[in-house]
């Protein structure tokens, strides 16, 4: 950065480069179909002011779930027989929830009175198993899960495993979903992706392991677990995961879109251990997304060089793009002071969004110079963590980060991504 | 003599630019799909209260939109943003506070970190001076997730004004993550909304009985709320753990810090005039 410092051109900006988000120059570009949506086609120019000593992350961050719970689908005619239920923590509450298909002539699950419910241990009825029970019309009042019930284990149950009966008529067909959430039990089941976005054909890793608060968050042996992805629409898609050391890793299949652009899909594990002889089972979820590589960034800062001499306070910043599907698309960055006291601290956060056809592009991404007058921050300026978002299909499609590059002209450096 | 010239020049600058600011307010609602949100999601004495804080208490607008779309959804943020344009220019607003509930703060938080994304977008940011945001759902909720429970290809849980819609999906926890960390500005780690966007905090569910405060806003909605605890933190309004509702922007006050009788707010009663919160908004705006 001391380099940066002898160049002493007055006012200009130093677009440094770059690491490119996953894959996205070796991918083959894809022509999508524009979506059936609103669109906005005007070209829009926006910069904030950014005033923060807090660190601003712009790579991708690890998401974990930790799940207390587990939850299962059965049938009215199950649930008249009996369905086992494992439970790992004294007090866990049990919420009954009927269900209806989409075809818009079915017909509702009957909500389940709690006080149909009866709980057997050892095939013997349990007498007053229940703390607390809420009814259908309790959640319905507040719009809050509507055809549902809840029951809570007295907690003198304490653990291990019960069988649930419904004494009441219900439709045989009837599904319900059974969820046992187990607040503050000692065992959790940690859900991990290395990171929510990806580009088509990455692979995606993933890590699940039941964890014991009382062991020092000891890992514990894997048990059995179904891995799967369920798409928007609520379809299961198994997936073909590779077991690498604690990760597991797998490839999205092909041709998979949602139904409507900013979907996610998401990536659902079921577990089921046996600790000293304790059944424990768990489900966890985490969301992510996969875009389709439709447009990439060629070449930031091709700037005339004639116009870096004039000595104005720069207001924009060129950049190239390589456009392979129809859409609107944004380029944003952060403007930094490249000397001094902030060095390394944004200053201003520019974004500029086009609406543009397949092919070869150059569009300008425009500055606010009143905030880079007001700022008192005095050239040179670098411009860092370059994005493309796809706004057409809510696609965030690349990501440049810093390297330390050479610096070409007075103050000012080329980069090219080819 | 040179200072009084300057305090009196000062002054009447002052005087100046307030005269020819027009402040207003716009009440935002939260999930559900509002045709009369002053009846149905705040109420008359909530929002008449409020807006006594403006210098000209006409100033103000209730938003009907549908918030059980996802929050970029035209029919969301493009129907909010098309009634504070229209709201903007009408009443020559110069300063907007958006008050929003739920998630109505999201949708206004989509607007305020996406402004290229619709040409209305940019003078609808210039305009906001500050977003009071009640209880807002910033980091998702667990309810949410809980609703999508065995959802495979069908759905009948619901939630708070929202039926398994396409916001509750949005609210999930881990959906919110990724939306924070890409489409969302004003999170850790992320940079900050252009405005000021300042949380009150729901902190508790006083649900007993003989409590006339659990009372305040609806008793059968405290009931279901406290119930809803199992799956919340213990610092949640029922609906919303404390951490979600902190998760953007900065807190302004947590719920017992200020209010009368240092009263929890319900997630239902955070958006009605209990325990002198509609005061205390008013006294800020």
């Amino acid at each position: 950065m001391n380099k940066l410092k002898l160049i002493g051109c007055a006012l200009s900006i130093l677009p440094l480069f770059t690491a490119l988000h996953a894959n996205a120059l070796s991918l083959e570009l894809v022509e999508l179909d524009v979506p059936n949506v609103s669109i906005e086609k005007k070209a829009v120019h926006f910069s904030q002011r950014i005033s923060t000593n807090e660190p601003i992350y712009f790579t991708a961050k690890e998401y974990t779930n930790i799940s207390d719970e587990y939850w299962f689908e059965v049938t009215g005619k199950q649930l008249k027989l009996g369905i086992d239920l494992a439970i790992s923590n004294p007090g866990a509450l049990i919420r009954l929830s009927g269900k209806k298909t989409k075809d818009k002539y079915s017909v509702q699950a009957k909500a389940i009175d709690p006080n149909s419910v009866q709980l057997f241990k050892n095939s013997k009825k349990l007498s007053a198993p229940f703390s607390q029970k809420v009814s259908q019309q309790e959640f319905a009042t507040a719009n809050i899960f509507p055809n549902s019930s809840a029951i809570k284990l007295n907690n003198a149950l304490g653990k291990g495993e019960f069988t649930l009966k419904v004494n009441d008529y219900l439709d045989d067909s009837q599904r319900y979903i059974i969820n046992v959430k187990e607040k503050n039990a000692e065992h959790k089941l940690h859900l991990s992706l290395a990171k929510q976005s990806y580009i088509q054909g990455e692979k995606i890793n993933f890590s699940s392991q039941l964890k014991a608060i009382g062991l020092n968050k000891a890992t514990l042996t894997q048990g059995k677990q179904l891995a799967y992805i369920q798409i928007p629409s609520g379809e299961k898609k198994q997936v073909n995961s590779i077991k690498n050391g604690n990760q597991f890793q797998f490839t999205m299949p092909q041709n998979i879109t949602p139904s409507k652009r900013g979907q996610l899909f998401e990536l659902h594990v079921e577990t089921e251990n046996d600790v000293n002889g304790l059944k424990i089972k768990r489900n966890a979820k985490v969301a992510f997304t996969v875009a389709q590589p439709t447009a990439r960034i060629k070449e930031v800062a091709k700037m005339d060089e004639a116009l870096i001499q004039k000595q104005t306070t720069p207001s924009f910043v060129d950049i190239s793009l390589q456009v392979a599907s129809e859409g609107r698309y944004e380029i944003s960055a952060m403007v930094y002071d490249s000397s001094g006291e902030k060095l390394g601290v944004p200053f201003m956060l520019s974004r500029s969004a086009y609406y543009l056809l397949p092919g070869e592009h150059t569009v300008k991404l425009q500055f606010d110079t009143n905030i880079i007058k007001r700022s008192g921050i005095r050239a040179p300026y670098i411009v860092k963590n370059v994005r493309l978002m796809d706004q057409s299909r809510m696609a965030l499609l690349q990501t440049i980060d810093l390297l330390d590059p050479p610096v070409i002209g007075p103050g000012l450096r080329q980069v090219k991504n080819e | 003599m040179i200072k009084n010239i300057s305090g009196t020049l000062m002054c009447c600058l002052l005087l100046s630019f307030s005269a020819i600011a027009t402040e207003g307010i716009a009440f935002i609602h939260g999930t559900g799909h509002q045709t009369d949100a002053y009846n149905d999601y705040w109420t008359g004495d909530f929002v008449n209260s409020v807006r006594q804080g403006l210098p000209d208490n006409s100033k103000y607008t209730v938003i009907n939109c549908d918030f059980d779309q996802y929050m970029w959804n035209s029919q969301a943020s493009g129907c909010l943003a098309e009634q504070l344009t229209t709201f903007i220019n009408d009443k020559n607003i110069t300063q907007l506070t958006l008050l929003t509930h739920s998630n109505g703060g999201n949708v206004v938080r989509w607007i305020m970190s996406n402004p290229t994304w619709d040409s209305r977008y940019p003078a609808i940011i210039n305009k906001v001076t500050k977003v009071i945001a009640i209880a807002p759902s910033s980091l998702g909720t667990p309810l949410a997730d809980a609703v999508k429970q065995g959802n495979s290809f069908e759905s009948t849980l619901g939630w708070l004004l929202g039926y398994g819609t396409d916001a509750v999906s949005q609210q999930q926890v881990s959906w919110m993550s990724y939306y924070n960390q890409n489409w969302l500005l004003g999170t850790r780690g992320r940079p900050g909304l252009p405005s000021e966007f300042k949380n009150i905090i729901g902190s508790d569910v006083d649900s007993a009985i003989w409590d006339g405060d659990s009372y305040c806003g609806g008793y059968q909605y405290q009931v279901a709320l406290e119930t809803t605890q199992n799956w919340l933190d213990s610092c949640s309004d029922g609906f919303l753990d404390c951490s979600s509702q902190r998760g953007a922007g900065t807190e302004w006050f947590t719920d017992k810090q200020r209010t009368n009788g240092s009263e929890p707010l319900s997630h239902h009663q955070s958006r009605r005039d209990c325990f002198n919160l509609d005061v205390i908004i008013r006294n800020d705006i």
